[in-house]
């Protein structure tokens, strides 16, 4: 370094470069041997022992092996600032990597983990009737109470505790144990009732606790009419989430869209503060129009009840009213049913007495029995309401014609395939007949002869037409499938009992419909349930379309065989179904509950007024046991008499068999209280009615009437006696 | 006042490294500001108050501030005469956390002495010991470095000892890597020959994944007293098989990262230092950074500690003398360590250590310690050979 020194000012000098350079090398010379010198002078001066000069050398040695240098130092520091680097740039790519690749999921975890959610519940939405104005199902609000035990100061939580103990009526040791624990959450109550929840809200106040509790507002369901037509509608969970029927099949419509509070906490669940709540409000649920009429569903469920009772029908029954021209589901009343507000609390009184007996399991048992929809949900042996299909698959395919007097002939059984098959009246056979009659007297042997004229291929062809090989697709949940023999499988002895509505299968709303095929002039329609949807935030209103399908017979043949089902009801097994001004067409039908049973399903299937059917009505009544027996024209055709004489006058259809004889006018009873026997029997007599009352040997006619039955303003009948007392 | 110094300063010696200065500066009050908005929840949470992390921190850095004013008027020629006694002492001092009633347990280990006032770390000390023992060491010593026991069993014997008592006595890990590896970086900068390295590593590396495939076998039927450590180990390939337990800090970590974005949610918007990351301003300063002022402020961060390093880098290769420069390189050897590792663990890049981010994770004794050393560092800068 020093040479260097020397260097720099020699430079310029050219003529003495020479003698510089040899100036230069001895300079260096003897400078160095100075050093040296300097060096060893130094070293004896310290008194440096031999030893240490011996290690100098060592040292000497190593160096020259492999030189030390600070170059070589400050080239592996260099080594080392550019390794920094790279890792600098690593650490920026790693970085980047997490926040730009895995970023929005990372976020988005965060963000989940970092809020708290309280759902806001929307409106269920409202069931209506058909009429739209009697509500079925409805949703009030109510409220739910969380807290956020971390965000309760530990002094406050027993007091909070036991004021939500107190108004809520809760145990207070469960909810001190909610308060205490270590959750961000906790539910308290569900479903509370405003004035509760106001009742907080003051205690709240008054108390000074504003953070840790949290009222929200949540809706419960609500069915007015208790336990109508239960078993359509169905019932909502404890999350108001729909669980049967119509609320569980329509649970998208209904449900609409929570909204949610968000609330942004640490880890804990605790507040940050200037985070607020963030809301997001919920869209209630959409309304439903049902297809179901109250009042009809209301006549169906009175009678039916009536009928089950009076005949012992252990097995319950249902009722179906149908509008053959659209699908609509008038009514559809099970029996036993349920009441919707408590649909875990059984209304059977044999049951009441011993419920709480009963384990939950149990209790849940039994209820399933009445929640379930049986008129969808099971099938049954049709009998000879199924004899319809037969004669109008007949009578379509032009096999036969409905009077040709003596087409066929009773001989009290039929043997098919070397089995014999008897007619139900084997004792005292029908004889000759034609196809009218065979339907009045429900003569098995005939309809055994037609579904053989028929076949097999073209038969199935028929129960497919008729929707009767597939469900129906109503809109209702459960729906069961009908079960038949394969097509390929049936045989003649098969055929043979299926042609009289045996040894198969189907559930009494495919009967149902394919009777209301005959009833809309051949064409299929497939039932509905719910007629429009109306959007809770537009008011739009959806029609839920009538779904026609093809057209299985014609007009004619749907006509024939209405007109035979009316003399069936005129003349033959259905003749109690009658009602008076009005054409019925019908069926009975009488079957085994499964084989060898000994229980019986009895059924009684009716259209009316024939001219024009707006009504179709099934009543399927199971294991009958009383005294009227088991057969479908004793038990089962009176309901449908009882039903259709409310039901037609209530949908205000014509009545079109009014004959000369039965033109009674109906009357307002008067009001003839207070009158004179004389004066009241004057009064009568205007009115074209009667009087009646209990005949003593005294003169009665200037007696004060005290009571009159029927009261006035009640509509009865001319030629109807009004009973007096006085 | 100051200009006048200089000048006359001048003459005899050369002017202190003001670009560091400036560098420590911006880094030190970037940190007290991450630490102010990092333990704010935390500190609410434990004490009540939300400034008790900052207040601390602050008092530590003015202190730290005064002591490398200190350090850096100290001629470093002094640490070479005393360099055996400092490297003594510090190991020594590893014991103290031994004595009762001033050891305390803390994190599963016993690593904290608390001395009525202040507490602090015993293994902070022990850092800086071994970095003056070492440089003196290697310079004394640094024409026989290519032998096999003086350049290189007696400094592994010299790093070894306070990395086992750190490990057994303290279960202390992380510190005894980053010594071992301002060990390494040390002695390869000062010419010690790196084969040793590399066939020890072999065969250290051979015994240890032995050892390893024993313990695994056998860990089924007694694992509980290293499952502190191994947890972590295992963790850091899956963070997620374990999110609540040995995964959570790793995943919040994570979490903090990846919420940040370009610029970031903004300064003091976290919402992982909301008691999900744990001691947000401690070890996971830098994902609560990430969160805070995204990938941008991240780039800052290590773009200054890339700058400390490279001036650290240029004191050591400008420094008078082999001691200066050995002194030089260890400290910012010591900082670069501590940063690369940080930041891996913070990124999931790997295991989980427990090792600090010098300036911004809060914490006394560490920064008082990291700050006088830049002292040092300064204060060679001074002795810088004129070019």
């Amino acid at each position: 370094m020093r040479n260097k020194k020397i260097k720099k000012p020699l430079k310029p000098r050219f003529d003495k470069a020479e003698i510089d350079r040899l100036k230069k090398s001895r300079k260096k010379k003897e400078k160095e041997d100075s050093v040296e010198k300097l060096k060893k002078k130094f070293e004896n001066k310290q008194n440096k022992m031999y030893k240490k000069q011996i290690k100098e050398a060592k040292k000497e040695k190593l160096k020259k092996e492999a030189p030390n240098s600070d170059l070589s130092r400050k080239r592996r520091m260099k080594i080392w600032l550019i390794i920094v680097i790279i890792v600098c740039i690593l650490f920026i790519i790693r970085i980047a990597w997490i926040q730009f690749v895995d970023g929005d999921r990372l976020k988005q975890m965060a963000l989940e983990q970092q809020s708290i959610d309280r759902a806001v519940n929307p409106r269920r939405g409202t069931i209506y009737d058909a009429t739209g104005k009697n509500v079925l199902a409805i949703s009030s609000t109510v409220n739910t109470i969380t807290v956020n035990p971390n965000n309760i100061s530990k002094e406050n939580k027993e007091k909070v505790a036991e004021a939500l103990a107190n108004i809520f009526e809760l145990d207070y040791d469960k909810v001190l144990k909610k308060v205490k624990k270590n959750s961000s959450i906790e539910t308290i109550a569900k479903r509370v009732e405003k004035e509760k929840a106001d009742e907080l809200r003051v205690w709240m106040e008054a108390n000074n606790i504003d953070s840790g509790i949290n009222i929200d507002e949540d809706t419960k369901r609500y069915y007015p009419y208790n336990s109508l037509a239960s078993q359509v509608i169905g019932f909502c969970g404890s999350d108001n989430q729909g669980l049967d029927g119509i609320e569980a099949i329509y649970e998208e419509e209904l449900q609409g869209e929570k909204g949610k509070i968000t609330k942004v906490t640490d880890a804990n669940g605790g507040e940050i503060d200037g985070e607020g709540e963030n809301y997001i409000s919920a869209t209630d649920g959409n309304d439903l129009v049902l297809s179901i009429d109250a009042t009809i569903q209301g006549i169906a469920e009175k009678y039916l009840k009536e009928a089950c009772i009076d005949n012992k029908c252990t097995d319950g029954g249902n009722i179906i009213v149908m509008n053959p021209k659209t699908g609509d589901i008038l009514a559809m009343a099970g029996y036993p049913d349920y009441n919707l507000n408590e649909p875990y609390e059984t209304t059977i009184e044999e049951l009441k007495a011993n419920w709480d007996n009963l384990s939950e399991t149990e209790q849940v048992q039994e209820m399933q029995k009445v929640w379930r929809n049986k008129a969808v949900a099971d099938t049954y042996e049709p009998g000879s309401t199924f004899k319809l299909v037969t004669a109008s698959a007949a009578l379509e395919e032009g096999i036969t014609t409905t009077d040709k007097e003596g087409e066929f002939c009773c001989t009290g059984g039929i043997t098919v395939a070397g089995v014999r098959i008897s007619c139900w009246r084997y004792y005292n056979p029908h004889g000759s007949e034609s196809l009218r009659e065979a339907l009045k007297n429900s003569c098995n042997p005939v309809f055994i002869g037609l579904g053989q004229e028929l076949g097999v291929s073209k038969y199935y062809d028929y129960l497919e037409k008729f929707g009767l090989l597939r469900k129906t697709g109503i809109d209702l949940p459960g729906e069961a499938g009908s079960i038949f023999l394969k097509e390929d499988k049936a045989g003649p002895v098969e055929l043979a009992t299926i042609s009289f509505g045996q040894r198969f299968e189907i559930t009494p709303i495919q009967m149902i419909t394919a009777v209301s095929t005959i009833a809309n002039k051949g064409v299929y329609v497939k039932p509905r349930i719910v007629k429009q949807i109306i959007d809770s935030t537009t008011g739009e209103v959806t029609e839920i379309p009538v779904e026609e399908g093809e057209r299985v017979l014609s007009e004619k043949t749907a006509e024939d065989v209405l007109s035979m089902m009316g003399t069936v009801v005129a003349e033959g097994t259905g003749k109690n179904a009658q009602v008076q001004g009005y054409s019925i067409g019908g069926k009975t039908g009488t079957s085994e509950d499964g084989v060898n049973t000994g229980k019986y399903v009895t059924s009684f299937v009716g259209v009316a007024p024939i001219s024009d059917p707006e009504v179709v009505v099934l009543i399927t009544l199971y294991n009958p046991t009383g005294e009227g027996g088991h057969q479908g024209g004793g038990v089962a055709a009176p309901i449908g008499s009882q039903v259709l004489g409310e039901v037609l006058p209530y949908l205000e259809v014509q009545k079109d068999n009014v004959s000369e004889e039965e033109i009674k006018k109906e009357v307002e009873t008067p009001n003839i209280v207070g009158m004179t026997v004389k004066e009241a029997k004057k009064e009568l007599e205007k009115l074209n009615l009667g009087i009646s009352y209990e005949e003593t040997e005294e003169d009665i006619s200037e007696k004060t009437i005290t009571s009159q039955v029927p009261n006035s303003g009640v509509k009865i009948y001319e030629e109807t006696n009004v009973r007096i007392t006085y | 006042m100051q200009n006048k110094t200089k000048s006359l300063n001048k003459e005899k010696k050369k002017q202190v490294d003001f670009y560091l200065i400036i560098i420590i500066l911006i880094l030190l009050a970037f940190g007290i500001v991450m630490v102010l908005s990092a333990s704010a929840p935390s500190a609410l949470a434990e004490t009540g108050n939300s400034y008790t992390y900052f207040t601390s921190q602050l008092q530590f850095a003015a202190l730290g501030l005064a002591i490398m004013w200190v350090a850096s008027k100290i001629d470093y020629h002094l640490y070479l005469k005393l360099y055996k006694l400092i490297y003594v002492f510090s190991v020594l001092i590893l014991f103290l956390v031994l004595i009762p009633g001033i050891g305390s347990e803390g994190g599963g280990a016993t690593r904290w002495v608390y001395l009525g006032f202040v507490s602090f770390q015993p293994s902070e000390i022990t850092k800086v010991g071994l970095i003056i023992g070492l440089a003196g060491y290697l310079t004394e010593y640094k024409d026989e470095l290519k032998s096999f026991v003086k350049g290189f069993i007696i400094p592994l014997i010299m790093v070894g000892v306070p990395v086992l008592i750190a490990l057994f006595i303290q279960n202390h890990l992380s510190v005894g890597i980053v010594m071992s590896l301002i060990t390494f970086v040390m002695m390869i900068v000062a010419g010690c020959r790196l084969l040793y390295f590399i066939a020890s590593g072999a065969i250290v590396g051979g015994i240890g994944g032995t050892a390893l495939a024993v313990y695994l076998a056998t860990a089924g039927e007694s694992a509980s007293e290293s499952s502190f450590r191994f947890g972590r180990i295992l963790t850091f390939l899956d963070p997620w098989q374990d999110p609540t337990g040995t995964g959570w800090q790793t995943i919040q970590g994570l979490y903090a990262i990846g919420s940040g974005g370009l610029f970031g949610v903004g300064l003091g918007e976290s919402k992982q230092k909301y008691l999900y990351v744990s001691e947000p301003q401690n070890d996971f300063i830098f994902a609560i950074l990430a969160e805070e002022l995204g990938f941008f402020g991240c780039v800052v961060v290590i773009l200054l500690f890339a700058l400390f390093i490279w001036r650290g880098i240029l004191i050591a290769m400008k420094a008078k003398d082999m001691f200066g420069s050995l002194l030089a390189t260890g400290i910012t050897a010591l900082v670069m360590i501590q940063v690369v590792l940080n930041i891996a663990v913070v990124t999931n890049s790997m295991p989980n250590t427990g090792i600090s981010l010098p300036f911004f994770s809060a914490g006394g004794t560490a920064l008082i310690i990291l700050l006088g050393m830049c002292g040092i560092l300064l204060n060679i800068s001074k002795s810088k050979v004129k070019e």
